[in-house]
């Protein structure tokens, strides 16, 4: 028997603000546990929320980015549940009038075509506080409330990708999309993207969607394609036995690499949704919505083709390239620097990234400058290095950060041009090889490449070849 | 909607679960005697056809207003933290939670 | 001096004050000496914090000698209803859960009580959370009637209302979410105000029904209401629901009369359960402001008859969320031993709270609760906005609305605590100016036969809390009911 699975996902994304969502509280991340807390987060009597004008503006950004319809009426929520990590008894969130409706995203398939996702809605939402199950007492859990109510956004798909491939292809995009938009510090370890997928299974031909269950805690690529593989499975193993699949929440155990049902007596969630009457509709006029589309940034997509327009490089660099947005701007800061394109992005394509991966950092930790870089390549150019020396310096400035002038300097690896410096030095070589010279005044042309030679090695290989083939032609005519 | 004693003895069970309330037996049927009561008056409203009427959830006809994306210690956070009933090191502690959602 | 000096008005101090007469500490020591004289029959007090007021009078004092940055308040000895959040004083909202809640952080009333010099006497009592009309549901105990000791003072806002009548403070703050302004003062002879929603900041009030909480001023005239609302209106970026209106000084204009003023008399506030002896006096009042030359015109207001369920659902539904964050983890009474996570919460917050926040919490829950939201709460709020349109289109017509504050005078303890639907329809004219946001007013018009106040109110157009105060003024000052004293006796020891 042959099955199709249909799989929506929730990516919850926290938004790049400055504060929380509606409290001056710092997002920072890393923090000593509870140093980030204010009245309002920690759902003190009395306080009050307000909402964080940049938080509506990303929302906005990326409503835009995913061409969603923004709504000029939008309203907050409270999503009405006990929890240790939520601090009001309840979550602000929108549930009735999100801010952003509709919308689509294509991600592009192994066959080389794209195929377009829907997008149900986006809408804004406070994070909750974060608990440690393995600090101090065995019985007890822990709470860090500094995440609490940092702002998300909750992208919701249409149950539109068939594959967990698709699906994982589907998370990467959106995370590649809110992180050009600086939307999302895009930062998987940290938590910054989250996951929840809904999955079900139909026998192909079928119409009817089948009961889906949601996986929980999908908290990387990797686990949002072996989760939903994982569920996949299970669901056709239960049909196949003859059994009924339940609507229910899974919990993903990413380490033990199986799911696990939340059903408890709680699990018959009643959210008591209603508008929450400390905050009032959130209104955006046409003005700011256009204000913030003429303000979008070059998405990864457009940024590609124009490398490829405009540098001439070829598809394949344009899209490693552009892969991740910083990596992209390193790239063209070098280019201001340097206009060679292709040489840099060989550069860049071989060595950087290879040092990059090894080391297990990005861009934005790499200490070799876009400038330094620039300046590496014009040295090789204009033939004060060697490609080959070149090598060695960059080494060393991916190891100190330092400027490749600097180390050529200390290092003394500058080719020797200076042609007195090098006459003497061919005077020398000519004396001692009068053997060679009279052979090769006779016609035996071939022993020059044997004097070019005694000469580079009398340089230590640091006589630029070029000059000294034009000298030693000279002396010997 | 029908609110017959026994179906209301339901309905505060299940509310007692959401509000995360406890009650014994006579003290339950306290409740769901004075919410059978208090509901019963509420029907009052069903005279009305309200079909046609926009619902108003905050008394003033305004837009919210913002706050603009600045951070700002409170100052007060360990004050904040020393209120905890139970605290452990930088922690609030609470009994184990098994299942996380 | 024939009068003591816990019996002057707040302007009047301030007079006082000014010339050097009197000093702050004489007269916060007078307060005191009276607290701790009278208190122990009224149960006004939760807190009392004597030696941090006595620091502030002396500064005050300083002040009011150096002549800089005085204030109508500076020096003034003031409470608040432990709804206010206040820093370093033990804010209770008179639950059990809250028992020894200090706050590290202010309201936005205190701190605008603090700069302005004013003199912070203690918090005072009310029902659990703002909930009941009694204020018989504290968990410290009732609050006596200072004009009879066996009845109530009304509620919420009972411990500021007897506190006033009593003198046991010059003025105060309360929170009206259904009339816990207005009906207490009403009840106990003094003059009340709810503004506008939105007028007065919410942050650090402790929440009831976020929708209908608003924070006004109990006095013991006109004029000090006006004062004392002069100090805490206005926009707060704390609040997203406050308005940023300009704000009037709300003492100009007060004696400038009510001639050519249209006041309307809605003909669905003397129905059939009203006192007579209320309806009689309220009469009264209407037939001296057209003495005193305003327009008296009947209009109606058809859907007053569903303010009260249409309040019973909504206000709980809110409360239920907004008492939600009570679960023993982050602050407040955690109940001891729990041996789990549900236990915990379960445990802490049945124990914590008293039955009628209880019973609201089901109430409200019930309403929002999957298949009975649309029935219960959803409708409630489409009638809501019937209400409030009933008021919009009356204004058309008239500048300010009269009517009686409460359907009877205060009763006896214990008269109404077994029947919640009684208690609610004590609410039933308080109501609606909640449902609809606007400001509304009591003050002292009358006394029954067995020497119980009466309250005249006054419901405004949004934001015109002046014209509320002008005409609450002019009656004031052509009668004398606002200069009557309660007894502090027992109804029956004083046949």
């Amino acid at each position: 028997m042959n099955y199709e699975s249909i799989i929506g996902l929730e990516v919850h994304a926290q938004l790049a603000t400055k504060s929380k969502m509606f409290c001056a509280c710092s997002t920072a991340f890393g923090n000593p546990p509870n140093s980030n807390i204010c009245p309002v987060c920690m759902g003190a009597p009395g306080a009050l929320p307000v909402v964080n004008f940049a938080a509506v503006e990303m929302a906005i950004k990326a409503g835009l980015a995913f061409g969603s319809q923004i709504q000029h009426k939008s309203i907050f929520a409270r999503k009405n549940y006990f929890y240790p990590d939520l601090s009001k008894g309840y979550q602000i969130s929108q549930y009735e009038f999100p801010l952003c409706l509709g919308g689509h995203l294509d991600i592009p398939l192994a066959s080389g075509e794209t195929k377009r996702i829907s997008i149900t809605r986006i809408h804004m939402e406070e994070d909750a506080g974060k608990l440690t199950h393995d600090y101090g007492h065995a019985e007890k859990s822990h709470v860090d409330f500094n995440r609490c109510g940092v702002g998300l956004i909750e992208i919701v798909s249409g149950p539109d990708m068939r594959t967990p491939q698709e699906a994982a292809d589907y998370f990467r995009k959106v995370r590649q999309i809110l992180v050009y938009l600086g939307v999302c510090h895009g930062n998987m370890q940290e938590g910054n993207l989250r996951c929840d997928a809904n999955v079900s299974i139909r026998k192909v031909g079928d119409t009817k969607l089948g009961t889906r269950t949601e996986m929980k805690n999908l908290n990387s690529f990797k686990a949002v394609e072996r989760a939903i593989a994982y569920e996949i499975n299970r669901q056709i193993a239960a049909v196949e036995r003859g059994e009924i699949i339940i609507q229910e929440t899974l919990l993903w155990d990413d380490a033990a690499g199986k799911s696990a049902s939340l059903r408890s007596k709680e699990d018959a969630h009643d959210y008591r949704y209603f508008p929450d009457p400390d905050l009032l509709p959130l209104i955006v006029t046409t003005d700011w919505i256009e204000g913030i589309r003429k303000q979008l940034p070059e998405l990864a997509a457009a940024k590609a083709a124009r490398f490829v327009r405009d540098y001439g490089i070829p598809e394949y660099d344009a899209e490693v390239l552009t892969a991740e947005r910083d990596m992209a701007l390193y790239y063209e800061k070098c280019i201001a620097v340097y206009n060679s394109p292709k040489k840099i992005s060989n550069w860049i394509m071989t060595e950087l990234l290879r040092e990059l991966k090894n080391e297990g950092i990005d861009i934005t930790a790499c200490r070799i400058t876009p400038e330094h870089l620039a300046q590496l390549v014009t040295l090789i150019d204009d033939g004060i290095i060697s490609g080959k020396i070149g090598k060695d310096v960059f080494e060393e400035m991916y190891t100190t950060g330092h400027a490749p002038a600097a180390i050529i300097d200390t290092k003394g690896l500058k080719l020797v041009s200076d042609t007195s410096e090098l006459d003497a030095i061919i005077e020398r070589v000519l004396s001692t090889n009068q053997k060679q010279v009279e052979q090769y005044k006779s016609g035996k042309v071939a022993v020059f490449g044997f004097l070019v030679g005694q000469v580079m090695k009398e340089t230590k290989g640091q006589a630029s070849p070029q000059v000294v083939n034009e000298l030693l032609k000279k002396k010997l005519s | 909607m029908t609110t017959t004693p026994a179906h209301m003895d339901d309905a505060i069970e299940h509310v007692a679960e959401l509000a995360k309330l406890k009650f014994p037996d006579d003290v339950r049927e306290h409740y769901a005697r004075k919410l059978q009561m208090i509901l019963e008056s509420m029907k009052k409203l069903n005279d009305i056809d309200v079909s046609h009427i926009t619902p108003t959830s905050h008394a003033v006809n305004a837009e919210g207003s913002l706050r603009p994306d600045e951070a700002k210690p409170s100052g007060i956070a360990d004050a904040l933290l020393q209120l905890a009933p139970e605290r452990d090191g930088p922690f609030v502690q609470v009994p184990k939670v098994i299942d996380a959602s | 001096m024939t009068t003591s000096l816990t019996q002057l008005t707040i302007h009047e101090s301030h007079e006082r004050l000014k010339t050097g007469d009197v000093t702050s500490e004489e007269l916060t020591q007078a307060y005191i000496k009276r607290i701790e004289a009278v208190d122990p029959q009224l149960n006004c007090y939760l807190t009392r914090v004597f030696d941090s007021a006595l620091l502030q009078a002396k500064k005050a004092d300083a002040q009011l000698k150096q002549k800089s940055d005085v204030t109508p308040l500076t020096g003034i000895p003031l409470a608040l209803k432990d709804i206010f959040i206040t820093k370093g004083i033990r804010t209770t909202c008179a639950s059990k859960l809250l028992d020894n809640y200090i706050p590290p952080y202010n309201s936005t009333v205190a701190e605008k009580l603090d700069r302005s010099g004013a003199v912070l006497l203690g918090k005072l009592n009310m029902d659990e959370f703002a909930m009941g009309s009694s204020n018989e549901h504290s968990a410290y105990g009732p609050v006596k009637n200072p004009w009879d000791l066996t009845r109530t003072p009304g509620g919420s806002s009972g411990g500021s209302a007897a506190a006033i009548a009593a003198d046991l403070c010059a003025g105060t703050f309360g929170t009206d979410t259904g009339g816990s302004i207005r009906q207490p003062a009403a009840m106990c002879g003094i003059v009340g105000m709810k503004p506008t929603y939105g007028r007065v900041s919410r942050y650090g009030i402790i929440a009831f029904a976020s929708s209908l909480d608003q924070v006004g001023p109990m006095a013991k005239d006109v004029m000090d209401c006006a004062l004392l609302l002069n100090a805490i209106t206005g926009h707060d970026a704390r609040d997203a629901t406050s308005i940023a209106a300009p704000v009037p000084d709300y003492t100009h204009g007060l004696q400038s009369g009510i001639k050519g003023l249209t006041i309307g008399v809605p003909r669905e506030y003397f129905i059939d359960g009203i006192d007579p002896q209320i309806e009689n006096h309220v009469r009264s009042a209407i037939d001296q402001l057209k003495l005193l030359g305003a327009n008296i015109v009947e209009i109606s207001l058809p859907h007053t008859e569903y303010a009260v369920p249409v309040y019973y659902t909504i206000a709980p539904a809110e409360a239920s969320s907004n008492l939600a964050r009570y679960d023993g983890v982050r602050y407040g009474k955690a109940a001891p031993g729990a041996v789990d996570l549900a236990d915990l919460f379960k445990r802490t917050r049945t124990e914590g709270f008293g039955p009628e926040v209880t019973l609201r919490i089901i109430i409200g829950t019930f309403v929002l609760s999957a298949g009975y939201y649309d029935a219960y709460y959803l409708k409630a709020q489409k009638v809501r906005t019937l209400i409030k349109q009933d008021f919009l289109k009356a204004f058309h017509n008239v500048d300010a609305i009269v009517a009686p504050t409460a359907p009877t005078a205060a009763f006896k303890l214990g008269e109404k605590s077994n029947d919640p639907l009684q208690m609610y329809l004590n609410d039933i004219f308080t109501i609606p100016a909640n449902l609809a946001g606007l400001p509304g007013i009591s003050l002292p018009c009358g006394l029954t036969e067995n020497n119980l106040p009466i309250g005249l109110q006054l419901i405004g157009k949004p934001l015109d809390e002046a014209t509320l105060l002008r005409i609450a003024y002019a009656y004031e000052q052509s009668t004398e009911w606002h200069t009557k004293k309660p007894s502090m006796q027992k109804s029956d020891a004083k046949k």
